[in-house]
């Protein structure tokens, strides 16, 4: 079974995956800041990607009142089924890791769903930080040097 | 597992479940203003209407509320059910015929407009109960109810007055499918159903969390610790990466 | 006394009632039903007990009241037993000479007595009455001779036998399933489903326990059926519901019993929780009773005064603390009902029946009525007839015997014109289906239906369209609300009917209400829903010349709608007497006296004051 593994360690901050990420949940309008997943930077050189763990006991799942989030058993990531969802904030309030939120734009509650099974996140990240795998590559992986940064999409 | 069919269509569906969500989760259009899939079927809006033949005996009825059944074949639309849907809906129309979400629905039917008079009370509430319903069987706050029969019902909570079972979570004005259902807020105070509530802020930013009525009954309801309900989802966010940050690099200031 | 342990206990204590008791004790019974209670029935009653006392005789004669008889038009109504001397409109100031003369002396006291309008004969005993004559009273007939707060007036007329001899016989439940069944006896609620049926498939449902319940929430304007049954023999209802329970729980299931029954009905309240603390007492009702090893209690739910409350499944939703909204029934009650157990409910009439059929045999029971309708029905005759009260015929007699045979004819010599039955659901039978044999089946094809038995009888001075007009209103109001069908469409068709009722009908009024009708009927869940178009949908049907004049011809031909009349005073018949300028509530009649007045229209409300206060019939309706 895949999962998302994230690597802080080999992160290069270049937020590739939330490009991608707003790309692949675009609605409207696509912008890195209604990304589900965030990339914080807690030193010059170290960046934290942050997205959802899809806890095993999910706090949003318990707290949810209409059982709007669903485990989806391929994928293992927990969904939110809108047609349930009555938007009263909770699950938002109740994530331990701040990985659920209400996307004003669309007036949803969004969170990270590794696109139905191919998140493009870790297909975007171009220094495995990011892998959509089995089980994660070990080892260092070395870092490109910052400013020479290829992007995959870009790749002609 | 039973099977049984729509429009002439084999579909399978658990015991338990009733037509309407089976038609829709199969892709049939069915009309409806009452359902929910997180409550329990109600059946007042009577949109829903299906031909249902059972044991060679046809009869018309709300699909919302009749169980799926082995054997039966169900039809959806045809020249009947669309002319007792749109009547229906003309009737419904009566309730608020300006509101925009049931003009909506008129015009997905075919109905341009009333032929009867207006209800005595027109608030665009259709008394779907789903308010009711999420308010008692999805929140457990049990805050609103019908109140009185025939032309005078109506939704309310009790005596009139501001519930002390609301808390103010706003999940009936969320499912309201006329949205009618009037809520105030502002930066400290939200009020619904004549209920002011002064509004928790996250221990971090200060953004609006919920009513602190809500986030007790959340924790209650979950088991949960107090301090999963303190905080807001863009701090822990950042909470999250700095603790991500101290796995990896360890104690030392990265 | 200690509770009966077993039937051998219940027989010694019935024979030594029966001994105990003389059967030519002078009893005088006073009807003390709600309809005689209200003609003064109580101050009767205390009259009575006074002049008992006063002429000390209280060892030989007792003042009894009863149940409801039935002839309410009489009320009220004394039977002096044990001739039968029956005395009608009997005012307290009577009742030193009751007791003197008809108790003490056996005379018969003329100006009492119930005079036959059709030979002018005198009434003189209770079973002459033609009232009477032509019923069959089978559940009404013990009322005038039980005290229906005395469980002992009930066990020393053999009540509680049924219930016993089952025991004694050792006869199986489900041989009383099978029993009841063969009986033909079909729910007396208004659908008319053989009750055997349903008993037998409660019995066969699941669940740890099974629910008994008697629906006592009756709703129907002008019905009073089951309000007298309660009031006047209580028991009969516990002692069929006690078998009921037994027939459908035992030995496999727990059982519980609830009367569900209307708020309106306090007398019937009162006696029957009377009823179920005598039968507690006498050990009738709870732990292993009579040694049987069936445990059953009855609880009493007051209802709240919906109508849709007498719907079953609304019924059980509110003895559970919701409100009184009927659910869909693609799982039957009697698999899931009450707190989702299996749950038979009957209402009083048939549970009344049981110990009957049980006494009489099936056989006999089902000598009486027609193919498919058993036994007997009660109905309460009201309306333009005149013997207004509450009769028992078999099933299928006409129309025509129950309203001019029992009934003793319309009114004043008015022209019969229409009878309603079942209720606010049920439809109106125009007079050209007079010989129509009322059951269940028969009323269904007439386009009405037998409801629980009212039955209301129109003369020519009714309007069909009013009539409409004041079902739809009843039913606007009553239905719970829940489906947009039944809420807005009852109250678009009343906006249509009671405009055509003010003139304002319109050119397609009839065929937008019968386009209603069919959504109404056909989209609604529950029966007051499906079957509230009917009173519209009959009188259209039979009455449509009524509906033409009014919306056409902006006229009532009943005379009976307001805006579609005016009053005139007939110039050459008024002597101007000014009783009608007396009476006239908005001072629209002027004139001098001995002069010929004058309705100044303007000023009129057509209230009819006028026309019915002229002695001289000088008063028009046009």
């Amino acid at each position: 079974m895949k999962r998302l593994f994230i690597t802080p360690d080999r992160c290069i901050g270049c937020r590739a995956c939330e490009l991608a990420c707003s790309f692949a949940h675009a609605v409207a309008l696509t912008s890195p800041a209604l990304s589900r997943i965030r990339v914080y930077p807690v030193a010059s050189d170290r960046f934290v990607p942050v997205a959802c763990l899809q806890c095993e006991e999910a706090a949003c799942v318990k707290v949810c009142p209409t059982q709007a989030l669903v485990r989806n058993p391929e994928t293992l990531a927990i969904e939110v089924d809108h047609t349930r969802c009555v938007k009263c904030m909770m699950c938002t309030v109740a994530c331990p890791f701040g990985n659920i939120h209400l996307d004003l734009r669309v007036d949803q509650i969004v969170k990270c769903d590794v696109c139905g099974g191919d998140p493009a996140c870790a297909r975007f990240c171009p220094s495995l930080a990011l892998e959509w795998a089995e089980r994660p590559t070990v080892g260092p992986v070395p870092k490109p040097e910052p400013g020479r940064v290829v992007l995959p999409f870009l790749v002609p | 597992m039973l099977t049984f069919t729509i429009d002439g269509q084999t579909v399978q569906a658990e015991e338990g479940q009733n037509l309407l969500e089976v038609a829709l989760a199969h892709g049939f259009d069915i009309p409806t203003l009452c359902y929910h899939p997180s409550v329990s079927a109600y059946g007042a809006c009577r949109l829903c209407l299906v031909e249902v033949t059972q044991r060679g005996r046809s009869r018309i009825t709300t699909s919302c509320n009749y169980p799926a059944l082995p054997g039966i074949s169900v039809v959806t639309r045809n020249d009947r059910i669309d002319r007792l849907r749109r009547l229906v809906m003309e009737l419904i129309l009566c309730r608020d015929p300006g509101n925009p979400q049931l003009q909506a629905m008129a015009d997905r039917l075919g109905v341009d407009r009333t032929r009867l008079r207006f209800a005595s009370r027109q608030d665009g509430c259709i008394l779907c109960g789903l308010c009711e319903r999420i308010c008692r069987e999805s929140i457990g706050a049990d805050a609103i109810s019908f109140v009185g029969r025939g032309h005078e019902r109506r939704l309310a909570t009790p005596f009139d007055e501001p519930s002390e079972s609301c808390v103010g979570c706003l999940a009936c004005a969320m499912v309201c499918p006329t949205q009618v259902i009037e809520f105030t807020q502002d930066a400290d105070t939200r009020t619904i159903w004549k209920r002011t509530f002064t509004l928790v802020k996250c221990k971090e930013c200060g953004a609006v969390l919920g009513t602190p009525e809500e986030l007790a009954l959340f924790q209650r309801k979950t088991g949960l610790d107090a301090s999963y309900f303190d905080t807001c989802d863009a701090c822990r966010k950042k909470q999250t990466a700095t603790a991500f940050a101290a796995v990896t690099w360890g104690g030392q200031r990265p | 006394m200690a509770p009966f342990s077993s039937t051998a206990e219940l027989h010694a204590y019935q024979q030594a009632l029966v001994e105990r008791r003389d059967p030519d004790r002078t009893v005088i019974a006073v009807c003390y039903g709600t309809g005689c209670k209200a003609s003064g029935a109580t101050e009767l009653i205390d009259a009575l007990k006074k002049a008992v006392q006063e002429a000390g005789c209280s060892d030989r004669v007792s003042v009894m009241p009863t149940g409801c008889h039935g002839f309410c038009e009489g009320a009220p109504l004394v039977v002096v037993h044990p001739r039968r001397i029956l005395y009608t409109k009997v005012k307290p100031r009577h009742a030193a000479d009751i007791v003197n003369k008809t108790a003490l002396a056996g005379e018969v006291i003329e100006p009492l007595l119930f005079v036959d309008p059709d030979t002018g004969n005198k009434v003189v005993h209770e079973g002459e009455l033609p009232f009477y004559a032509h019923q069959h009273r089978l559940l009404l007939g013990r009322h005038s001779t039980t005290n229906p707060e005395e469980i002992d007036d009930y066990l020393a007329n053999g009540g509680y036998g049924a219930w016993a001899r089952i025991l004694d016989e050792q006869i199986a439940p489900e041989a009383i399933i099978e029993l009841i069944k063969k009986s033909g006896l079909r729910g007396r609620g208004g659908g008319g489903f053989p009750a055997g049926r349903k008993w037998d498939s409660c019995r066969n449902a699941p669940g740890e326990v099974h629910y008994v319940i008697c629906n006592a929430d009756e709703g129907d304007p002008g019905a009073f059926m089951d309000e007298s049954v309660l009031e006047g023999n209580p028991h009969s209802v516990i002692e069929g519901m006690i078998i009921g329970a037994y027939a459908i729980g035992f030995p496999h299931s727990r059982t519980e019993g609830y009367v569900y029954i209307r708020h309106e009905y306090p007398l019937a309240r009162h006696r029957l929780a009377i009823a179920l603390d005598q039968a507690r007492e006498k050990g009738l009702l709870g732990d292993n009773i009579l040694g049987s090893g069936l445990s059953f209690d009855i609880t009493v739910n007051r209802g709240g005064g919906a109508f849709v409350c007498g719907e079953s499944t609304a019924l059980m939703a509110s003895i559970e603390g919701f409100p009184g909204e009927p659910r869909a029934k693609h799982i039957h009650t009697v698999v899931s009902g009450l707190y989702g157990m299996p749950t038979n409910l009957n209402n009083v009439e048939t549970w009344a029946n049981v110990p009957v059929i049980l006494n009489m045999g099936v056989q006999a029971y089902r000598a009486i009525g027609t193919e498919h309708s058993k036994g007997t029905k009660i109905f309460s005759l009201v309306g333009k007839v005149n013997n207004t009260g509450l009769v028992e015929v078999p099933m299928g007699m006409t129309l025509k015997d129950i309203i001019f045979q029992v009934g003793g004819g319309i009114r004043n010599g008015k022209r019969f014109k229409a009878v309603q039955t079942g209720g606010p659901s049920g439809g109106c039978i125009p007079a050209s289906l007079i010989d129509l044999p009322v059951d269940f089946d028969r009323l269904d094809e007439v386009g009405s239906m037998m409801g629980s038995g009212g039955m209301i009888v129109m003369d020519e001075t009714t309007c069909m369209v009013e009539v409409a007009r004041y079902f739809l209103n009843f039913l606007r109001s009553e239905s719970c609300g829940k489906c947009s069908t039944c809420r807005e469409g009852i109250a678009r068709m009343y906006d249509i009917v009671e405009g055509i009722t003010r003139g304002e009908g319109k050119p397609g009024d009839v065929e937008l209400l019968e386009e209603l009708a069919e959504v109404v009927r056909e989209a609604s869940l529950c029966a007051l829903g499906t079957t509230a178009p009917n009173p519209v949908l009959s009188t259209i049907r039979y009455f449509a010349e009524e509906y033409r004049a009014h919306i056409e011809e902006k006229r009532c031909p009943a005379k009976q709608c307001k805006a579609l009349i005016t009053y005139r005073i007939i110039e050459d018949r008024c002597t101007g007497c000014t009783a009608c300028a007396k009476i006239c509530p908005t001072d629209a009649i002027t004139g001098v006296k001995d002069q010929v007045h004058l309705i100044h229209q303007e000023k009129c409300i057509q209230c009819g004051s006028c026309y019915e206060v002229c002695p001289v019939d000088a008063i028009s309706v046009e």
